[in-house]
């Protein structure tokens, strides 16, 4: 009962923290503060781009030491990456690199790896129409999933020839977008088209409205999932951040612990910070990715992206206290 | 005047409720597809309504969302159905953004997402236009910057029906729209498209409320409903009271809306893009039309007979 308590918003259990209103800077706790906020949770929830390491690129100093560093203390670590064009295997061999840090498969949960578990646990053996990167349909494809083809590149010219790249090609028992650099109107007509069929599966990936990109924000995923969900009046099974099924997701994961005794990690106002909020557990926003504390600070008082903790990067977690 | 809650089928009119109606409108504005003829076929009959509001004097001014067919794709395509235009009687996007761009003086390039069609009426009034991405993007975030990071003084975006519409392009309207004097101007606003019985495709208002929300900036809207293009129809036709206009159309967030928020007089036809059952569903007013027809053909039963000219 009191886990479900815990679980009806982030309300419930921020009231009994102080000073909920403006979030907590890290690095000025003291060392008893900073002992009591490791204390206070036993699982941590961790963003892999602009947290870890830079997006797609090196780890960034400091953040191999505080992952060893809550490793040591006993917290259990789940990656929660968004990022599908580099497969798991291609995470674990980054994390493989750092001597310190020691991650199994299981810890990371990725949008590819969860669309397809998901696959696999309903006994999906139908067509599938994907539009996500290649590595993305490739891992399906190597879980013997079948995926619709299509022609990608050709100049639509006429009525006819749009009326084709909609209409044409075979029917498909399952739909799914994620990042699809290719991404075209007529593929989400076509998908909008075979979404009629109300026995056609709707899934989604990341799902993230704007995407950090330089010195500001590209236009992420999520708005192109939400275009078919509002033309079809369907609500897509969304296995990424900051979908509701990924949500319930990590809630399977560790069944038996309140929400409160989570910290998710991230650089994402929105996709990480606002996601964990609403799934009520601890957050901690760091500045190495997509967010700068002048967007922190320009969110009004108690806004659901407001993160609990702020940091200048992972490495704050085993600095010393001031 | 319909004042009542529900819309009246105009052949449900009483004698002297259809003579007051008749001499209630000088102008007709009219919308195209859906209206006249669909993607597919023609509403039969549908010219000999326009030449009969013709003969009783009143004046027709055809306002469509769809830029896609040319002026003289148009004019082609009305000979068939029996009705005689000229290329200003008829008011497209494209078009009304001439108008428009003319209007505000505006200089600097423009980044479009439309068809090659109203891309031409642009160009053939002089304005420089940018596009693309046209390629196919390597799949990687390098690549994708290389083709949706763009430097050049773009002051506006236009978006309207575009067939090879990509994610790519929207993110680099998305990121000429972060300067502060670069416009958002939308064509057609059509969140799905009919195009065929039963069959809707996304229209090109869904894409461009990606935009919207991206950029936190309003649209300047060239289509139906919006505002700017009501305006310069007024001003173009000397109109002094809207009341005089008669708007008939298929779709009640284009043509109902636009012609309610105008104070113009309201038929919705059930032709195209909106059933009689979708049309009772109507709770918001401003949706609602003042009157509706099976097909704009039942306008001829309102009408005098058509007699010959001689007859006076």
């Amino acid at each position: 009962m009191l886990r479900r308590l815990c679980q009806v918003g982030a309300t419930s259990w921020r009231s009994a923290q102080p000073n909920c209103h403006s979030p907590k800077v890290f690095k000025q706790l003291s060392a008893a503060e900073r002992e009591k906020f490791f204390d206070s949770f036993d699982v941590v929830f961790c963003d892999c781009d602009g947290v870890v390491w830079y997006t797609l690129r090196d780890f960034i100093p400091g953040s191999a030491q505080a992952l060893a560093e809550l490793q040591r203390r006993g917290k259990r670590l789940t990656f929660v990456t968004n990022n599908s064009i580099s497969s798991v295997a291609e995470h674990l061999h980054k994390f493989a690199e750092q001597a310190q840090v020691h991650v199994a498969k299981e810890q990371i949960v990725h949008p590819a790896q969860a669309v397809c578990d998901h696959l696999k646990d309903i006994g999906f053996g139908g067509m599938i129409y994907c539009l996500a990167t290649p590595p993305f349909k490739q891992l399906l494809r190597d879980a013997g999933f079948r995926l619709s083809q299509e022609r990608e590149g050709s100049v639509i010219k006429t009525l006819a020839e749009l009326r084709e790249a909609i209409f044409g090609g075979e029917p498909v028992d399952a739909v799914i977008i994620d990042v699809d650099f290719n991404l075209t109107a007529t593929k989400l007509m076509r998908a909008h088209v075979q979404l009629q069929n109300p026995s056609c599966l709707f899934l989604a990936g990341a799902a993230d409205a704007l995407i950090p990109f330089g010195n500001g924000d590209i236009i992420g995923p999520g708005p192109f999932i939400d275009i078919v969900a509002q033309s079809t009046g369907r609500q897509p099974t969304v296995l990424g951040k900051p979908g509701e099924a990924l949500r319930q997701l990590l809630r399977q994961h560790h069944a038996h612990i309140p929400p409160n005794r989570v910290l998710f990690v991230g650089d994402s106002l929105a996709s990480d910070i606002g996601f964990a909020r609403a799934s009520g557990y601890q957050t901690l926003l760091v500045l190495t990715g997509g967010s700068s504390q002048a967007d922190v600070d320009s969110l009004p008082a108690g806004h659901a992206h407001m993160p609990d903790y702020v940091g200048d990067c992972l490495g704050d977690l085993c600095d010393k206290a001031n | 005047m319909a004042e009542s809650n529900s819309p009246q089928h105009i052949l449900t009119m009483s004698g002297e409720q259809r003579q007051r109606f008749l001499e209630s409108f000088d102008w007709v504005f009219s919308d195209i597809d859906g209206v006249i003829y669909n993607l597919e076929s023609d509403v039969p009959d549908a010219g000999l309504a326009y030449n009969a509001l013709e003969r009783a004097g009143k004046r027709l001014t055809f306002v469509t969302n769809n830029s896609v067919r040319t002026l003289e794709q148009t004019a082609r395509r009305f000979a068939k159905s029996k009705i005689q235009v000229a290329p200003e009687q008829i008011w497209h996007p494209a078009q009304t953004l001439v108008y428009y761009l003319r209007s505000i003086q505006f200089e600097g390039l423009i980044y479009i997402m439309a068809s090659p069609q109203f891309k031409a009426v642009l160009q053939q009034a002089g304005f420089q236009l940018l596009e693309g991405p046209n390629h196919f993007i390597e799949e990687t975030y390098e690549d994708l910057a290389r083709h949706i990071f763009d430097k050049q003084p773009v002051r506006a975006v236009v978006i309207d029906v575009d067939f090879n519409l990509t994610s790519a392009k929207l993110m680099r309207a998305h990121l000429y729209l972060r300067h502060p004097d670069c416009l958002l101007i939308t064509g057609a606003t059509d969140r799905l498209l009919p195009v065929g019985k039963g069959v809707n495709i996304i229209g090109p208002g869904a894409f461009a409320s990606i935009l919207v929300e991206a950029s936190g900036q309003p649209p300047i809207v060239m289509g139906k409903p919006g505002r700017p293009l009501g305006d310069m129809l007024l001003q173009q036709n000397k109109i002094t009271d809207p009341r005089r206009v008669l708007m008939i159309g298929d779709m009640l967030a284009q043509d109902v809306l636009f012609g309610r928020q105008l104070g113009f007089q309201t038929l919705l036809v059930l032709t195209g893009g909106c059933s009689l059952h979708q049309l009772l569903a109507v709770t918001d007013p401003d949706l609602l039309p003042d009157y509706y027809a099976d097909s704009v053909v039942d306008l001829l039963q309102l009408l005098p007979e058509s007699t010959p000219k001689a007859h006076g």
